[in-house]
C-alpha cells in the first residue's frame, strides 16, 4: 500500500535534487568567465522503484554523487600543442620587431646613409684633395659610419640580453606552474580515491598544463590514479605525481641556457631538446637570427675596414710621406673606429697614390671612392648591396615571425571556441535550466504542502 | 553549436582588436605618408627603397663633382682665350715692319709676356691651375720660366668607376723648356730689340705652333666639356627616374589610404555597434 510518508519522501528526494541542479547551475554562472571551466551538471537518476500492490512505483529521484563535466580531452590535448606554437612565435615575433628597430633605414638615416655618405666624402676629398673641410667632413663621416655600426652591434647584444632576463623569467614561471599542477595531482588524487570528483582542481590543472605549454614544449598524460605528468626537454621529467623536477638557467657561451636539475642535483642542458613555447621563440631569435644579422654585420665592417685599409696604407699624405697609418682600426662591428692618429691630423688620410705628386693627387681617394661600387662581399655583392639584403632579411624574418603568429593565434581561438563549444558556460542555457529547476523545487515543495494536508486530513478522521 | 558567453566576448575582442591594428596600420600610412615605415612592412621593398636612396645619392655626388669640373673647364679656357689673343697680338707685332717702334714693340713683348705668366700662375681657392698635382706650387718661376708643376691631371669621377681627367700640366699648355710661350716671346723681344729681322721672322712660326697647341687644348677640354655635361643631364634624367620608383615603391597612395580608413572605420563602428547589442541582451532582461 502506498503510504503518504512515501510522498512526502518522494517530496523531500525531488526537493533537495533540484536544490543540487540550482546550485549547480550557480556555480556555472558565478564560473562563467573563470579561464578554463568547464561547466556541469548534475547527474539526476530516479530512485529504485518498489513494488506495491503487485505495481511498481518510483520513489523520487536522487543526484549521483559524480557531479558531469562537460570536457573534451582531445581538444584540450590539441589546444596545448598549439599553443607551444603560440608562444614560440609570439616571442620570436617580440624578440624579432625590437630588432628590425635598430636597422631602422625606413627614415633614411641608417647606416645605409652612413656608408653612402661616406663614400661621397671620399669623392668630395678626390675634388679638393688639399682641403681642410673636405679632410674634416671625411673624418666626421667616417667616424658616423663606424659609430653606427657599434651602435647596431650593441643595441643587437644588448637586446640579446633582454631575451636572457626573459628565459630566465620564463623558467621561473615554468618552475612555479610545476610545483603547482604537482599540487593539484595531490589533491585530485585525494578527492578522487574517497569516490568525490574533483572537477574543479581539474579544470585548473588543465587550465595550468595549458599556460605551461605555452611556455615550453611538454608532454603530458594522465595515469589511472588521476596524476598528471609533465615532461619537457625529449623526456626529463617535470612533474610526476606529487614531485617536481625544476628547471634552472645558466651562462653558457654568454647567453642563458636553460638545465634540467635531476634529483641529485645534475644539470643537463636542454636548450636544444626545446623545440616550442615562448622559449624557443626567445633563445632560436638569439641563437640563431640575431646571432646571425651580429655575423653579418661584423662581415660587412670587417669588409669595409680591410678594404679601405689596404688602399690607404701606401698611399701619400698631405706632408708627402708614404701613409702607413691605418684608416680604420678595430677587429669588428663593435669596435671599429677612425685611427685616432687620422682624427688628431687629417693632413695624414693618404688622397694620392704612391708616385702621384702632392697636394693634387687625388688617385687614393678615387680608388676608395670606387670601392662602393665593387663587388667586395664575397665577390658577389657591393657594401650596399649586402646591407641591403641584410635588412631585407630582418623585414622578412619579422614579416614571417609576424605571420605565423597571427596563424597561430586564429588557430588557437578557433580551437579554443571548440573547447568554449563544449565546456563553456552559456548564461542563456543556465538561465533556461534555472527556471526549468525552480519549477521543480516549487512543484516538489507543493508537493509537500499537499502531503501534508493530506495527513491533517487524516489525522481530523481520527479526532 | 551552443555559444558560451566567453567565446562571445573572446570572438569580440579578436575582431576589434584585428579591426583596430588594421586602422592603426592605415593610419600611420596616412600620417607618414609612407607605405613603407618599417623593413617587414615590405622586406623586398626596403631593399629596393635602400638601393634607390644609394643610386641618387652617388648621382647627386656625381653631379657636384661635374659642375665642379665644368667650373674648372670654364675658367680654363677663359684664361686660355685670353692668352691666344696675347699671343696673336704679340704675333701681329713681329709682322709689324715699321722699324722706328722696334724698342716699344719689344717692350710689349714683354708686357705680354709677363701678362701670360700672370696667367700660367692663375690660382683658384689658393690652388694654381697648371701645376699638375703640385697645386701650391707656381708652376712658373717669373725669372726663369722654369716649369716646377708635374704631369699631372685634375681627375673627378663622374660615375661608376668614371673619370673625366683635365688638363693642368703647365708644360703641356704653354709649351716645354726653351720651347714655352715665355722663352718664344723673350726671344722675339730679343730679336726686336737688335733688331734681327730673320730672328724675328722665326718666332712667327714659333708663335703660330703654340697658338696651334693652344687652340687643340680648348678643343680638346671643350669635348670633356660637352662629355660632363652630357653626363650630368643623364644623371640628373636618371635621378627624376629612380626618385619616381622609389616614390613608388616607399610612398603611400594617400588618397587610396583615407578611403581604406573610412571603409575600416565603418566596419569597426559596425562591430561594436552589433557587440553592444549582443552583449547587452540575454534571456535575464525578458524574465519577470
Amino acid at each position: 500500500m502506498p503510504s503518504i510518508y512515501g510522498l512526502l519522501n518522494v517530496g523531500k528526494s525531488a526537493l533537495l535534487t533540484q536544490q543540487k541542479a540550482i546550485d549547480i547551475t550557480g556555480n556555472n554562472i558565478a564560473n562563467v568567465n573563470t579561464p578554463g571551466y568547464s561547466r556541469q551538471r548534475l547527474t539526476i537518476e530516479q530512485n529504485s522503484p518498489v513494488r506495491v500492490d503487485g505495481q511498481t512505483m518510483g520513489t523520487g529521484v536522487s543526484a549521483d554523487s559524480q557531479i558531469q563535466r562537460f570536457y573534451d580531452q582531445f581538444l584540450n590535448a590539441q589546444l596545448s600543442t598549439e599553443n607551444q606554437n603560440l608562444g614560440r612565435w609570439e616571442a620570436q615575433k617580440s624578440a624579432l620587431k625590437k630588432a628590425e628597430l635598430m636597422f631602422d633605414e625606413s627614415t633614411g638615416y641608417g647606416l645605409s646613409s652612413a656608408i653612402n655618405e661616406f663614400f661621397n666624402a671620399w669623392q668630395d676629398l678626390s675634388n679638393n684633395p688639399s682641403g681642410v673641410a673636405e679632410r674634416t667632413t671625411l673624418i666626421s663621416s667616417a667616424q658616423y659610419l663606424a659609430e653606427s655600426f657599434n651602435q647596431i652591434n650593441s643595441s643587437l647584444n644588448q637586446l640579446k640580453a633582454d631575451i636572457d632576463d626573459h628565459v630566465d623569467d620564463i623558467v621561473g614561471n615554468i618552475n612555479d606552474i610545476a610545483d603547482q599542477i604537482a599540487d593539484l595531482n595531490l589533491k585530485v588524487t585525494q578527492l578522487e580515491v574517497s569516490g568525490y570528483n574533483a572537477n574543479d582542481f581539474r579544470d585548473e590543472r588543465d587550465q595550468l598544463v595549458l599556460e605551461l605549454s605555452q611556455l615550453i614544449d611538454i608532454n603530458s598524460f594522465e595515469d589511472g590514479d588521476g596524476n598528471v605528468t609533465v615532461m619537457v626537454g625529449e623526456g626529463k621529467p617535470l612533474v610526476e605525481g606529487s614531485s617536481t623536477w625544476h628547471l634552472v638557467t645558466s651562462n653558457n657561451g654568454g647567453v642563458q641556457d636553460v638545465n634540467w636539475e635531476s634529483s641529485n642535483g645534475t644539470l643537463t642542458n636542454i636548450t636544444s631538446q626545446i623545440s616550442g613555447g615562448e622559449i624557443k621563440g626567445w633563445t632560436e631569435a638569439r641563437d640563431e637570427i640575431i646571432d646571425g644579422y651580429i655575423t653579418q654585420l661584423d662581415d660587412l665592417a670587417n669588409t669595409m675596414r680591410t678594404s679601405v685599409n689596404t688602399l690607404h696604407t701606401g698611399s701619400v699624405d698631405l706632408n708627402g710621406t708614404t701613409v702607413t697609418e691605418l684608416f680604420f682600426t678595430g677587429t669588428s662591428a663593435s669596435d671599429m673606429a677612425v685611427n685616432n692618429a687620422l682624427v688628431a691630423d687629417s693632413d695624414l688620410i693618404g688622397a694620392a697614390a704612391a708616385g702621384e705628386g702632392i697636394p693634387g693627387g687625388n688617385s687614393t681617394a678615387i680608388a676608395i671612392a670606387n670601392l662602393q661600387n665593387t663587388a667586395s662581399m664575397g665577390g658577389s655583392s657591393t657594401f650596399n648591396e649586402y646591407y641591403n639584403s641584410l635588412v631585407g632579411n630582418v623585414g622578412a624574418d619579422v614579416q614571417a615571425a609576424d605571420f605565423n603568429f597571427s596563424h597561430q593565434t586564429t588557430m588557437v581561438q578557433d580551437l579554443e571556441n571548440y573547447r568554449q563549444e563544449v565546456s563553456g558556460v552559456s548564461l542563456d542555457e543556465e538561465m533556461v535550466n534555472l527556471i526549468q529547476f525552480q519549477h521543480a523545487y516549487n512543484a516538489a515543495a507543493q508537493l509537500i504542502t499537499m502531503a501534508d494536508e493530506m495527513l491533517d486530513t487524516l489525522m481530523s478522521i481520527a479526532r | 553549436m551552443r555559444i558560451s558567453n566567453q567565446m562571445m566576448a573572446n570572438n569580440i575582442i579578436a575582431q576589434l582588436f584585428r579591426q583596430t591594428e588594421q586602422m592603426g596600420k592605415t593610419q600611420e600610412q596616412i600620417i607618414t605618408g609612407k607605405r613603407i615605415n618599417r623593413a617587414s612592412d615590405d622586406p623586398v621593398g626596403i631593399s629596393s627603397v635602400l638601393s634607390y636612396r644609394k643610386t641618387i645619392s652617388s648621382l647627386e655626388q656625381y653631379n657636384t663633382n661635374i659642375s665642379q669640373g665644368k667650373m674648372r673647364i670654364d675658367t680654363v679656357d677663359n684664361i686660355l682665350e685670353m692668352v691666344g689673343d696675347l699671343l696673336l697680338d704679340a704675333k701681329e707685332i713681329a709682322y709689324d715692319t715699321d722699324p722706328d717702334m722696334r724698342s716699344e714693340m719689344a717692350e710689349d713683348v714683354a708686357a705680354i709676356r709677363e701678362q701670360i705668366l700672370q696667367m700660367a700662375n692663375y690660382q683658384i681657392d689658393g690652388e694654381y691651375l697648371f701645376s699638375g698635382d703640385e697645386v701650391d706650387t707656381a708652376p712658373y718661376n717669373s725669372t726663369t720660366w722654369l716649369y716646377n708643376g708635374d704631369d699631372g691631371t685634375k681627375d673627378i669621377m663622374i660615375g661608376e668607376n668614371m673619370e673625366a681627367n683635365l688638363t693642368a700640366d703647365g708644360e703641356d699648355i704653354f709649351g716645354a723648356d726653351n720651347d714655352n710661350v715665355f722663352n718664344i716671346l723673350n726671344d722675339l723681344q730679343t730679336a726686336l730689340n737688335a733688331p734681327n729681322a730673320a730672328d724675328i721672322e722665326d718666332q712667327i712660326s714659333r708663335l703660330d705652333n703654340a697658338i696651334d697647341n693652344l687652340t687643340s687644348i680648348r678643343a680638346r677640354e671643350a669635348g670633356v666639356y660637352k662629355r660632363l655635361e652630357a653626363t650630368e643631364n643623364h644623371n640628373a634624367y636618371f635621378k627624376v627616374n629612380i626618385q619616381e620608383m622609389l616614390s613608388n615603391t616607399e610612398d603611400a597612395d594617400v588618397a587610396e589610404a583615407i578611403i581604406s580608413f573610412r571603409t575600416q572605420l565603418t566596419a569597426y563602428e559596425s562591430t561594436l555597434a552589433t557587440s553592444s547589442m549582443i552583449l547587452q541582451k540575454s534571456l535575464i532582461d525578458f524574465l519577470g
